[in-house]
């Protein structure tokens, strides 16, 4: 004789279903833990350090004492340059090219650099850049060697005394727009973390989706509604399904990566969240395809807009406002500012208010679809 | 005796077609009832109204005294459903499938394995469904809607395009539930079996219930009562039909036996579909 269970003793059951048919599933127990595996090696494969320093190289040697010279006069206390003598061209120009990025730039002057300068004839310089120096900084460079033309011509042609070099120049002021993020700039591994988490999120949200989309398909909802479980017993347990897929994976990586070094309340609180939007993405993916190709195109069509705010981390400036009212914006600003700058609850508590509210209406949406979906199989 | 089921002026509508329109019956406990249509007549609507996955438009349904709906697990908890498709885990084992749900009506303690044995199903009990033949599935299927030992039974098509084996099993399955005391609601639209299991049959043609009486009442009523037989002599065959209700029945059949021409005799009793055609005046399987 049965008798009637309680709710949670039903929700339960479903999930612990679920969970066994996702692990059941070729597709997801190859492609699950491959991408974890994936989004780890990125991670670690990327450089940990940022260099705000750019070493020149510079033949013949003895010159390299005065660009230093010319070089700290304008620039103060800027520490943003590094200057090296070559005594060789070729070791100059070889070592730009070395692999490591070790000097940035050569510039490579006659050894009658001087004379060339006084008698007029100019003689050659060259300039050693690799393709990744932008044409910006290849221009600034040309004007840098024909200041030092200038400054050679009027320290030996002697039309002013040396101290008075060089030419004094207008007073210059830098002033940077934003945050100056000079000497605490955010290495790309850690940069790419919080796009690394909701790829993740959202690839389980794939998963939660093909469980959905199986549910529907094969009517074994209809199945379950036959029975003491009720259609919000059905919707919460796929719910839970989706978190605990999306948490665990998330968990997982962040563990790998180091993410919990930083607050790991307030990360906690992020993936939640996180998994709350995945798990919405994959109810309302499973419900609207009417097999796994079908699910499969729904899900990249919501997937696609939540990544956008994680990849226009990549880029400076400010996101426009279009991205900012996407539903995973302030998620990703959240995890990038506590997962990447170390940030706390001040920074992330008006992020995760907003990611909660989408969370909500995300949800809200997928359990009505879904709701009406499974009642009308 | 108060009925498992009843239903009374029950009707759907999807948008303009009018699926079920207006029935009413009841059925006891213990009583198998044939719903008996063509396809598209209304019975899978019927019985997910029945079981709560549609909520009718107009009209009532008690099961048990109570009354049925979505979210009334108390009822849930005391009926089974046999669906027409097929719909199972096929992920997952028979043996999964049967304990999960289980769990999903309360069950402390469940018997899988004489259920599996039921249905001869023991042998493949943690194979996965998806390794299963069609009517491995079926069994399975019929395995879990008696699970619970419901008092209610519903069952669409549960023998449909089955293999003889399997649709004895399921058939056998089917009259030891009602001798347990469920009341059972059958859909099919094979006449043989109808008129072999249920107890009393309804016609549904066209969202329309026509009657709903036992098959030996329908037959006395709209079936031809005639013997036909067949005569051989020389190198003639011939048939002769008497009416048993002709006041000389008798006498021309003791004659026609005794004349030692007699090839075959032949009971020209109505079959259901008959009847069916007769009263709704169309064909079952169409």
């Amino acid at each position: 004789m049965s008798i009637v269970p309680s709710r949670m003793a039903i929700i339960v059951a479903i999930v612990l279903k679920d969970l066994r048919e996702f692990s059941r599933d070729r597709l997801w127990m190859i492609l699950t833990p491959i991408s974890l595996i994936f989004m780890i090696v990125i991670f670690l494969i990327l450089p940990d350090t940022v260099s705000e320093t750019i070493t020149l190289g510079v033949y013949p040697s003895y010159l390299a004492e005065s660009f230093s010279m010319l070089i700290n006069h304008e620039a103060g206390e800027f520490q943003g340059l590094e200057i090296i003598g070559f005594a060789d061209e070729n070791q100059l120009a070889d070592a730009v090219l070395d692999d490591s990025g070790e000097i940035s730039i050569g510039i490579a002057l006659p050894v009658d650099f001087t004379e060339s300068i006084l008698s007029g004839s100019g003689g050659s310089v060259s300039i050693y850049v690799t393709e990744s120096i932008p044409q910006e900084m290849r221009r600034a460079l040309s004007s840098g060697v024909r200041e030092i033309a200038y400054a050679v011509q009027a320290v030996y042609a002697g039309r002013s005394p040396l101290s008075t070099l060089p030419v004094v120049l207008p007073h210059l002021q830098v002033r940077i727009l934003g945050e100056d993020m000079v000497g605490r700039q955010v290495p790309l591994r850690y940069r790419i973390r919080p796009i690394l988490v909701i790829m993740i999120l959202l690839i389980e949200a794939l998963a939660l989706a093909g469980l959905v989309s199986v549910e529907i398909e094969h009517r074994t909802a209809t199945a379950l509604l036959v029975t003491p479980a009720r259609t919000g017993d059905f919707l919460t347990a796929k719910c839970i399904t989706g978190t605990i897929l999306a948490v665990s994976q998330a968990f997982l990586f962040l563990l790998a990566t180091g993410g919990f070094l930083f607050d790991w309340l307030i990360v906690s609180v992020l993936i939640l969240l996180g998994a709350g939007m995945a798990s919405a993405v994959g109810m309302l993916s499973g419900t609207s395809g009417r097999d796994f190709m079908g699910t499969l195109f729904y899900g990249t069509i919501f997937i696609i807009p939540l990544m956008i705010p994680a990849l226009s981390i990549m880029f400076p400036g400010r996101p426009s406002v279009i991205i900012r009212l996407l539903p995973s914006y302030g998620l990703t600003e959240a995890m990038s500012g506590v997962l990447g700058e170390g940030r706390g609850l001040r920074f992330a508590a008006p992020h995760i208010l907003t990611t909660l509210l989408w969370d909500i209406i995300l949800l809200g949406s997928a359990f009505f679809l879904l709701r009406r979906r499974v009642e009308s199989l | 005796m108060d009925p498992a089921l009843f239903v009374e002026n029950l009707s759907f509508s999807y948008g303009r077609l009018k699926a079920v329109q207006g029935i009413s019956f009841h059925l006891n406990p213990g009583e198998i009832l044939g719903f008996l249509g063509p396809n598209g007549a209304g019975k899978s609507t019927t019985i997910k109204m029945l079981t709560g996955l549609l909520t009718p438009d107009t009209g009532s349904i008690q099961i048990l005294g109570m009354k049925m709906s979505l979210d009334n697990p108390e009822v849930q908890a005391r009926i089974g459903v046999c669906f027409e498709e097929k719909n199972l885990y096929m992920n997952m084992t028979g043996r999964e499938n049967l304990k999960f749900f289980s769990r999903l009506f309360g069950l402390k303690y469940c018997d899988v394995d004489t259920l599996l044995r039921r249905v001869d199903l023991a042998h493949r009990a943690d194979d996965r469904v998806s390794m299963y033949s069609k009517g491995m599935r079926q069994r399975l299927m019929m395995a879990r809607a008696i699970i619970n030992s419901p008092d209610v039974l519903f069952l669409d098509e549960p023998t449909d395009g089955l293999d003889p084996v399997s649709s004895r099993t399921i058939r056998n399955i089917i009259r030891e539930q009602a001798v347990r005391g469920a009341a059972v609601l059958l859909t099919t639209h094979d006449m043989w079996e109808a008129d072999e299991l249920s107890d009393r049959v309804a016609f549904l043609n066209e969202g329309k219930l026509y009657v709903v009486d036992t098959p030996d009442s329908l037959k006395m009523k709209y079936g031809r009562r005639s013997v036909k037989i067949r005569l051989g002599g020389g190198n003639q065959v011939r048939e002769e039909i008497i009416e048993l209700g002709a006041a000389d029945a008798g006498d021309r059949i003791r004659e026609l036996i005794n004349s030692d021409n007699v090839m075959t005799i032949h009971t020209e009793e109505a079959t259901l579909e008959d009847i069916f055609i007769e009263i709704t005046g169309r064909g079952l399987d169409v």
